[in-house]
């Protein structure tokens, strides 16, 4: 198999302008942060962001200007609440969305995987146009062939790249995925390129000790970038939870007008990731590890 | 407190949202829901200690009581301690798909209108919006699957309960549904109910101490209050015992009760004496 870990530099160049980018994991738990840092510093353009579930990368992401559209079911910092940026960029119609529903995602990805050219759901049209937020995804429908009942059609969904950050991997891909799962294994299947962001790098050897954990299939993992920590400020388990204090602090500085100089002083004041963990500090970061 | 049933408001609804699991449900938890966790882990407690109980999003699968207590910061962690089975969320929908009949979950809405509609996505026209709110998530896709569906409003007030919704996300009881459904919407004030046959908003009881008068002047549309209306039944000392000892000692249901700098205090609260060493 094909050695795939990179640095962060290389593993970016599998990034375009205007792609249409996947990040993967939930709201506020396992977003692969370390690489949108990364996009934000490269000063990516008319990025167009699909999520299931949004949190700060999207918001980030939106407030440094990277993004033209957003695709989620949600984007918000859970408990914290709004997502700041995003919700501003919304009201003030500086980006596009459209919010899909969990179902009109997962469909969208599996067709792309099972070669369906739409994906019909048994609910009958006429019901789902009852719906706001399903009538404004614009579906078409088709007659059943079966029961002649109109149903909707949801198209295929093709991300051009695939982000996802997990607790290890091997250096083929082999990787496992621990805890909260969302819909990162479809995302994995369905986008043209994935790169992942690991917090530990294993022998292979110990991959074959436990094969049944491999949720991950290397033939899909185009990059493997180590990068410990790199879901700061969202969670990583088992290895620490989310960071509701510097969410906190993007939400204030968001809210003093001042996100752009947070984005200086995080993004592109520091060099490297080791550099922005420096900032965070040791005592922000003991504070988030799980106490055993 | 002076005397042992003594009980708060978020208690109360807790208690009431409880009473709507049963042995053997399917409960879906959905992400940060502190009323909603609490209420699943005291019907497991009490009631139905045989519910199966999928925490975060549905994804995660916990044994009994070993998930406890609830937390804010250590979430995920809680649950994994006590985690019996992984899945993804395709297969969390597999289960709403074949197992339609057994699902329990409840939901908050910024917005809900007599005849069911929630609506979680925009505040104002939804090309214009006044508020963007994070998103309704699983919520249009539930609303067209489950046949009961369960509302929770810990503030129970006229923008909330409104004439219309702003947007539809998730579908209420529709003329055009012909499948039996029904909604329990369980407030700070009372405990509704509507159904397909019942088309619109019903109050089934109201909580001790609540005045008719109330109830009308913080709902924006006419409900329908049955002359004989009865008192919501208030928690059991043991109820009580368990949510405040047991299942939530830190608190956290109180922050649903809450909003803006109130609410803001209390998570920091609640964050700083979690994260204590």
């Amino acid at each position: 198999m094909k050695d795939k870990v990179v640095s962060i530099d290389e593993a970016k160049h599998l990034v375009k302008d205007g792609d249409l980018v996947a990040t993967g994991g939930l709201t506020i738990h396992r977003k692969p942060m370390a690489f949108i840092y990364e996009i934000i510093r490269s000063k990516f353009k008319k990025l167009r962001i699909i999520s299931f579930g949004g949190g700060p990368e999207i918001d980030l992401m939106v407030a440094a200007g990277c993004v033209e559209k957003v695709d989620a079911a949600y984007v918000g910092f859970e408990i914290l609440g709004f997502a700041p940026n995003f919700r501003k960029a919304i009201e003030e119609k500086q980006i596009e969305y459209t919010e899909h529903t969990e179902y009109s995602i997962m469909v969208g990805l599996q067709a792309t995987m099972l070669g369906l050219e739409f994906s019909p759901c048994k609910v009958p049209a006429k019901i789902i146009r009852e719906s706001d937020v399903h009538r404004r995804l614009d579906l078409k429908s088709v007659k059943s062939p079966y029961t002649g009942e109109e149903l909707m059609a949801y198209p295929p969904i093709r991300p051009d790249v695939a982000i996802i950050h997990l607790q290890r991997s091997d250096n083929f891909g082999n990787a496992h995925m621990e805890g909260v799962t969302a819909i990162d294994d479809l995302l994995i299947k369905a986008s043209k390129k994935v790169i992942l962001t690991v917090e530990e790098i294993i022998p292979s050897s110990e991959i074959m000790k436990e094969p049944s954990k491999t949720k991950v299939s290397p033939s899909f993992v185009d990059a493997i970038v180590k990068i410990p920590y790199g879901a700061h400020p969202t969670s990583c388990y088992p290895f620490y939870a989310y960071d509701l204090w510097h969410l906190r602090e993007i939400m204030e500085k968001t809210k003093a007008g001042d996100i752009q100089a947070y984005l200086n002083d995080y993004i592109f004041g520091v060099r490297t990731f080791d550099d922005y963990l420096s900032k965070i500090g040791d005592s922000a970061l003991s504070k988030i590890k799980p106490k055993r | 407190m002076s005397k042992d049933d003594e009980y708060t408001i978020d208690e109360l609804m807790i208690v009431c949202m409880a009473r709507e699991v049963y042995d053997e449900g399917i409960v879906m938890q959905g992400l940060t829901t502190p009323m909603a966790t609490t209420a699943y882990y005291l019907a497991k407690a009490t009631h139905a200690p045989d519910a199966y109980i999928y925490q975060l999003a549905g994804n995660i699968l916990t044994n009994r009581l070993d998930a406890l207590p609830v937390s804010m910061v250590f979430n995920e962690f809680q649950a994994m301690k006590a985690a019996m089975h992984i899945r993804s969320q395709l297969e969390v929908y597999e289960t709403l798909f074949t197992r339609t009949n057994s699902i329990i979950e409840f939901f908050r809405p910024a917005q809900i209108d007599k005849c069911g509609n929630m609506n979680n996505s925009v505040i104002g026209e939804p090309e214009n919006p006044k508020v963007k709110l994070p998103g309704a998530f699983g919520i249009p896709d539930a609303f067209l699957i489950y046949p009961k569906l369960l509302i929770y409003v810990p503030r129970h007030e006229k923008r909330v309960f409104v004439e219309k919704v702003d947007c539809i996300s998730g579908l209420g009881i529709s003329k055009k549904i012909s499948d039996e459904k029904e909604i329990i919407v369980i407030s700070n004030l009372g405990v509704f109910h509507i159904s397909t046959r019942t088309k619109e908003m019903e109050a089934l009881t109201i909580h001790p101490g609540v005045s008719l008068d109330e109830l009308n002047e913080n709902t924006s549309f006419q409900l329908k209050i049955p002359q004989d209306i009865s008192e919501t039944k208030p928690p059991t000392v043991n109820e009580l015992n368990l949510i405040r000892e047991k299942i939530d000692p830190l608190g956290t249901r109180r922050l649903e009760m809450l909003g803006g700098k109130e609410r803001q205090r209390l998570l920091w609260e609640i964050m700083d004496k979690e994260t204590v060493v």
